[in-house]
């Protein structure tokens, strides 16, 4: 159930017309994205640095803004080419900050986590719950959790992760796949924590 | 088939998770701040956002994630001043204090002065001063806890003295207007509103009429003249002092000149001599004319110990009380303490001060 639902062809018009001057067309652009790109920033710099997601956030659709003439749709769709942008604004802030991003090790042994089936986080209804499991999905390694957030949330596609990433389509995935497998032992131990 | 076709539920479980997240309220804040950056011409509309945003936070039942205060939402509406706003207003209240000291005058409130004339070629000349508050410093606003006496203007009076029995309106206090501080803090006999310093006696007319509405103690506010003579209080409050004009006192004498040399010599030699042969009024005089008390000899004998040898109480007590020591020794290691001993003279003990 991602939560853009957005008719790609149209966001390619707006940012269109916004270089054309159009005072409202980034208005409604920014309306579709601004959520998922914001929590996308958010949880992919942690607690840690949450203060700096408001900054990258703005900096990242003024990005957007100065090159809407640079947009090719048939390259790319906008979602992809925004968190591209947004990504690149992550890592400029870890390299600012002198935050060593460090590659995850993506073994195989994250994938034998058996999938324990659908737990009572489906039915997150309170804010505590709703945090731990924001908890854990900051927990991930980087590009896990980018991947899962781009994925799970923003709803992209696996060719576009691959895109917004500039990896290939089985790494994508396959970051997608450690990240959920990662989520269900956090959340796992969560329930048995509870249980 | 679309990835998105068969959701995960780890995937549902977080949008869920991020959806009891949401922030409406900081959301608004943020598209506002992105709008006014990106586009100008819609700050119109971006105006009205912080009424948007509260609406917003108040229909929001949920806690903001980040608990956001008034100051962290004016930093968020205001990016600027995140970085380098800080630094521009830290100098701009640099430079404020910098002005306030550098141009600031506070009011310096002068010290009563009272400057008499030279004296007159005839003394019994009566003089006249006027001494009053300064118009200036009458108009300034003064704090009632701030009633300080006014400044104090010497003003010479040129006009001859008015006959003794006669009254003299003109040195009443409407010649200036009365200091505020008299009407805010009428407190009677702590406020001097004119004092008049005169040589001779100056009668005082009565005080003029004052309106019906003015307060009762300002009316009842004396006016303290100051007038040669003797001391007195007339009806009116008004305190008057005559002084007599003293002559200056005579130039002190020339102070002789400090003794050279050869003169402490020659006066320790004669002090030794008079102390031997029992000259008090010598010994006296020579010690006003700077002969040193301890001034010994080429043997080491102070005339102190001349005198106790000599035994002459009178010398030896006279010595003393000019302070001769009776424990410095000569060159046969004795003091005056040992000489004396030796003499065995009472009188001459008592006047040494020494005790058997």
């Amino acid at each position: 159930m991602p939560i853009m639902e957005t008719d790609p062809t149209e966001d390619a018009d707006l940012l269109r017309a916004h270089g054309a001057g159009d005072p409202h067309a980034f208005g409604r652009l920014y309306d579709r994205y601004d959520r998922p790109c914001f929590k996308f920033l958010r949880r992919m710099l942690g607690s840690a640095h949450a203060d700096a997601a408001d900054d990258l956030h703005q900096e990242t659709w003024i990005s957007v803004s100065r090159n809407a003439a640079s947009f090719d749709p048939l390259k790319a769709s906008f979602p992809a080419w925004l968190y591209t942008i947004a990504r690149n604004k992550v890592w400029d802030h870890f390299r600012r900050q002198k935050i060593a991003v460090l590659a995850a090790v993506e073994d195989d042994m994250t994938m034998r986590v058996p999938d324990v089936g659908p737990s009572p986080l489906e039915q997150v209804q309170s804010r505590e719950l709703a945090e731990r499991v924001v908890a854990a999905v900051e927990a991930l390694p980087l590009e896990q959790r980018g991947a899962f957030i781009m994925f799970a949330y923003s709803g992209l596609s696996l060719e576009e992760i691959a895109f917004a990433t500039g990896v290939g389509v089985e790494t994508a995935k396959s970051r997608l796949r450690y990240a959920r497998a990662a989520l269900r032992r956090a959340l796992a131990d969560e329930r048995s924590e509870h249980v | 088939m679309s990835d998105h076709d068969t959701p995960d539920p780890i995937d549902k479980a977080y949008v869920e998770a991020e959806a009891a997240l949401n922030d409406e309220a900081a959301r608004a804040m943020r598209r506002a701040r992105l709008l006014a950056a990106v586009e100008p011409q819609l700050l119109a509309e971006v105006a009205a956002m912080p009424a948007a945003a509260a609406a917003a936070s108040l229909a929001e039942t949920p806690k903001p994630a980040v608990p956001t205060s008034a100051v962290s939402r004016v930093l968020r509406w205001r990016p600027n001043w995140r970085r380098d706003g800080w630094l521009a207003a830290a100098c701009v209240v640099a430079l404020s204090v910098l002005l306030a000291t550098r141009f600031y005058q506070p009011i310096q409130i002068a010290k009563p002065t009272v400057r008499t004339t030279p004296a007159t070629a005839d003394r019994n000349e009566p003089t006249s001063l006027v001494v009053a508050a300064t118009p200036a410093a009458k108009a300034a606003p003064v704090s009632p806890h701030l009633a300080a006496p006014p400044p104090l203007l010497v003003q010479p009076r040129v006009a001859p003295p008015p006959p003794i029995a006669t009254a003299t309106p003109t040195l009443e206090p409407q010649a200036f207007p009365e200091p505020r501080a008299a009407k805010a803090a009428p407190s009677a006999g702590s406020t001097v509103n004119e004092v008049v310093v005169t040589g001779n006696r100056v009668p005082h007319a009565a005080a003029p009429a004052k309106p019906a509405n003015e307060p009762a103690a300002r009316a009842a506010a004396p006016s303290v003249t100051i007038m040669g003579g003797a001391n007195s209080a007339d009806g009116n409050g008004k305190t008057q002092f005559t002084f007599a004009p003293s002559p200056p006192p005579p130039p002190p004498p020339p102070p002789p000149p400090p003794p050279t040399m050869m003169d402490v010599a020659d006066l320790a030699s004669s002090l030794g001599s008079a102390a031997a042969g029992g000259r008090v009024a010598e010994v006296e005089d020579l010690l006003e004319q700077g002969a040193l008390v301890d001034a010994a000899d080429a043997k080491g004998d102070t005339a102190l110990m001349k005198s106790v040898r000599a035994d002459h109480p009178s010398v030896a007590a006279l010595l003393r009380r000019h302070g001769a020591s009776l424990d410095r020794k000569n060159k046969a290691g004795k003091n005056a303490r040992d000489l004396a001993k030796a003499v065995g003279d009472e009188a001459l003990d008592r006047a040494l001060g020494i005790e058997r």
